[in-house]
């Protein structure tokens, strides 16, 4: 599951569960395939920018598309958000914030931050599934994305 | 007959012939004093009363009768002018006479002829009478009236209004109270000076105020000597600039807007003897003799140390108050950055483990579903709906809770398209039932676009939602003029509710149906009053069982009908 190269989709989520549901959300989209995950802030940091445990790894390797948790420990998701998109060579990466949170807040700052798409996630599962596979469609298959490293 | 001449008494004439030649005198005098008498006895500012020698009236001229008021013929040959006199000062006059003159001198019309019948001129004050009762006090001037051979054939008072005089003397007395009252006072400080500015007068007022006896400043100091000298210098660079001539900053500071005869009145600080300060008021008036010219000046000072004292303890119960507005805002707002992180968290953590819960569930339905009995299926089913209602609750209660934090920015709302995008957007869930809506004309109002149709919106889904039993639900949307205001209204033919439940209806977590008919979380209602509180107006409903309910509610404050 944690490809080092060819990743299509980071999901940075902490909690389990979530992560479970989500996982069982995209495999029933048949989405699963090439799926990396982060569990905390710092951890999708060191992905995306290749550094740490990822140094190995190209950023122009992708992904092709970041579902973010806003909660997130160490470097909450606003923070990474900030981050991918204060940076060149990563700002045109879409990000998705797939989140609890329905704090206008959040979502104002989000899209100050530039978030490609703000997405809360319902507590049932179905719309839930619904919603993971439609934006999963929409970002993987449907949309495209500029090549990464042609516009530094 | 006698002899009509006799020799030996050479120097006596006959009698007759004296008499006629005193007549012949007399004429002579009386047309010659003809003019002058008949001037005085028919001036309206002299009252001329003319007596006999017993006093009896036999002139009363025009202005005795204007005087007095009566008319020559009420007095003529009927009264004495005793008769007309104040008795209390025609007694204390006889008594004065009496002692004076060593003689004893009645108390009626004696004690007003007594001097002049003994030769003395006689002029005094009286008060006379009018026949109205009023009274007037009089100076009466008395002369005896002679033959020729000097006999007293009678009086003659000449008398004159002496209110206007004492009305003045009374002025002038007073007015002089008024001035040494004010001179004299111990509250004012009361400075005169000469036209240069040298002390002439220094009150006991000012003696008290700044500790220096008259002596020590009269002829010695200019009051300027008495102020603040930094004051006395700025007063000057201000003055020199507001009149654009230079002001020395001296004397002339304090009294040059006097000078140009502008009212000036100042603070400044005053010096005492001793060195201390206080804060006074000077009220400065320039002294001008009768041609204007300015002879001195005035400084009238009090002490504004209690006004000063009282302004300071305002200014620093101001100061409190504005210091405990900021730490209560600052309390506040803690207490709001409070609310909000426990919003968030509701908004995010509580959410989460429903998730899963909801999300297991399904997962084991959907994964283990064909081996579970019909029973589990359900159960889960079950905890599924408990989740989903859970989370439903959390998001309205968080909806409600933001409804306060969130700035109401009023802006003209076009009800119409309002109402109509509320219905569109809850197109779907009666698609598949007969709705007919009416939706009435409904006026611009004033307002925070999302929060309205969030009002809109719940009232809408709420009559939706209890006419789903209806075969034909009819939902009506119009607008009343109540009060002057507009009261826009929702009105459906579904179930309604029984009005002696109403007071519950807009409470939090209220509700008047049991979940199992109609699903709900109980806020939805809350939060339409809440939102219509905000904009000012007020919401109520009229209903009954089974036969329908309206909500109305309006947005402006309605006149008192």
């Amino acid at each position: 599951m944690n490809e080092t190269h060819n990743v299509e989709l980071l999901l940075v989520e902490d909690n389990p569960e979530d992560l479970e549901l989500a996982m069982r959300a995209l495999r029933t989209a048949k989405l699963s395939n090439r799926i990396h995950v982060a569990r905390d802030g710092v951890e999708a940091l060191e992905y995306i920018f290749c550094e740490g445990a990822y140094s190995t790894r190209k950023i122009v390797d992708g992904p092709k598309v970041i579902l973010l948790d806003l909660k997130l420990p160490k470097i909450d998701g606003l923070e990474v958000l900030k981050r991918i998109k204060g940076d060149a060579r990563t700002k045109m990466i879409p990000v998705v914030v797939l989140t609890s949170s329905k704090e206008q807040n959040d979502v104002v700052e989000s899209y100050q931050l530039g978030v490609n798409s703000y997405i809360v996630k319902p507590v049932n599962f179905e719309q839930f599934t619904e919603a993971v596979r439609n934006l999963g469609l929409y970002w993987l298959l449907h949309n495209e994305p500029p090549k990464l490293g042609e516009y530094d | 007959m006698k002899t009509p001449l006799l020799p030996n008494e050479p120097e006596r004439l006959p009698a007759g012939a004296v008499e006629i030649f005193t007549e012949a005198e007399s004429k002579e005098a009386v047309l010659k004093a003809g003019a002058l008498q008949s001037a005085i006895l028919n001036s309206a500012n002299f009252s001329s009363i003319a007596t006999d020698e017993k006093g009896v009236i036999q002139i009363f001229n025009v202005g005795a009768e204007r005087m007095l008021g009566y008319a020559a013929a009420d007095v003529l040959n009927q009264i004495t002018p005793a008769d007309i006199s104040d008795p209390q000062e025609l007694i204390a006059r006889a008594t004065t006479l009496s002692l004076e003159l060593a003689t004893t001198i009645l108390p009626g019309f004696e004690a007003l002829v007594f001097k002049a019948s003994r030769g003395i001129e006689d002029i005094y004050e009286l008060t006379y009478i009018r026949r109205d009762g009023s009274r007037f006090p009089a100076i009466v001037s008395v002369t005896a009236l002679r033959d020729a051979s000097d006999r007293i054939i009678g009086y003659l008072l000449i008398g004159t209004d002496n209110s206007a005089r004492k009305r003045a003397e009374e002025a002038l007395v007073k007015a002089g109270a008024l001035q040494n009252a004010i001179f004299n006072s111990a509250n004012f400080s009361c400075i005169a000076t000469d036209a240069k500015g040298v002390i002439q007068l220094f009150n006991v007022g000012a003696e008290r105020m700044l500790g220096y006896t008259t002596a020590e400043v009269v002829n010695q100091i200019t009051p300027a000597g008495l102020h603040d000298p930094q004051e006395v210098i700025a007063r000057a660079t201000a003055l020199s600039l507001e009149f654009a001539t230079p002001i020395a900053p001296g004397f002339e500071a304090l009294v040059f807007k006097a000078s140009r005869g502008i009212e000036d009145i100042y603070e400044l600080t005053k010096i005492r003897k001793d060195g201390s300060r206080f804060p006074a008021v000077v009220s400065v008036t320039a002294l001008r003799d009768v041609q204007g010219g300015i002879i001195g000046y005035l400084l009238i000072g009090t002490d504004n140390t209690a006004r000063r004292k009282a302004e300071e303890a305002v200014r620093q119960l101001y100061a409190e108050l504005e210091q405990r507005v900021i730490q209560r805002t600052a309390e506040l707002e803690a207490a709001n950055k409070e609310l909000e992180a426990f919003s968030y968290s509701v908004s995010h953590d509580l959410r989460t483990p429903l998730r899963a819960v909801d999300g297991y569930s399904q997962a084991v339905l959907q994964d283990y579903g064909p081996q579970l009995p019909e029973e589990g299926r359900r159960y889960l089913q079950t905890i599924r709906e408990g989740a989903q209602r859970m989370g439903a609750l959390i998001d309205d209660l968080l909806t409600f809770a933001r409804l306060n934090r969130q700035e109401l920015s009023k802006q003209a709302i076009d009800t119409n398209r309002l109402v109509r995008g509320a219905l569109d957007e809850l197109g779907s869930p009666w698609a598949d039932r007969q709705v007919e809506i009416r939706l009435g004309d409904l006026p611009a109002s004033s307002g925070g676009p999302a929060l309205l149709k969030q009002v809109w919106l719940n009232l809408l889904s709420n009559a939706l939602k209890y006419t789903r039993k209806r075969e034909k639900a009819l939902v009506e949307i119009g607008c009343i003029k109540t009060n002057g205001a507009s009261t826009y209204f929702v009105r459906d033919n579904g179930t309604g509710f029984d009005m002696r439940y109403a007071n519950k209806l807009f409470g939090v977590f209220q509700r008047l149906h049991r979940a199992e008919d109609y699903e709900g979380t109980g806020v939805g209602l809350a939060i339409v009053q809440r939102i219509v509180h905000r904009h000012g107006g007020r919401v109520w409903a009229e209903a009954a069982i089974d036969r329908g309910a309206t909500f109305y509610f309006t947005l402006e404050k309605e006149n008192p009908s």
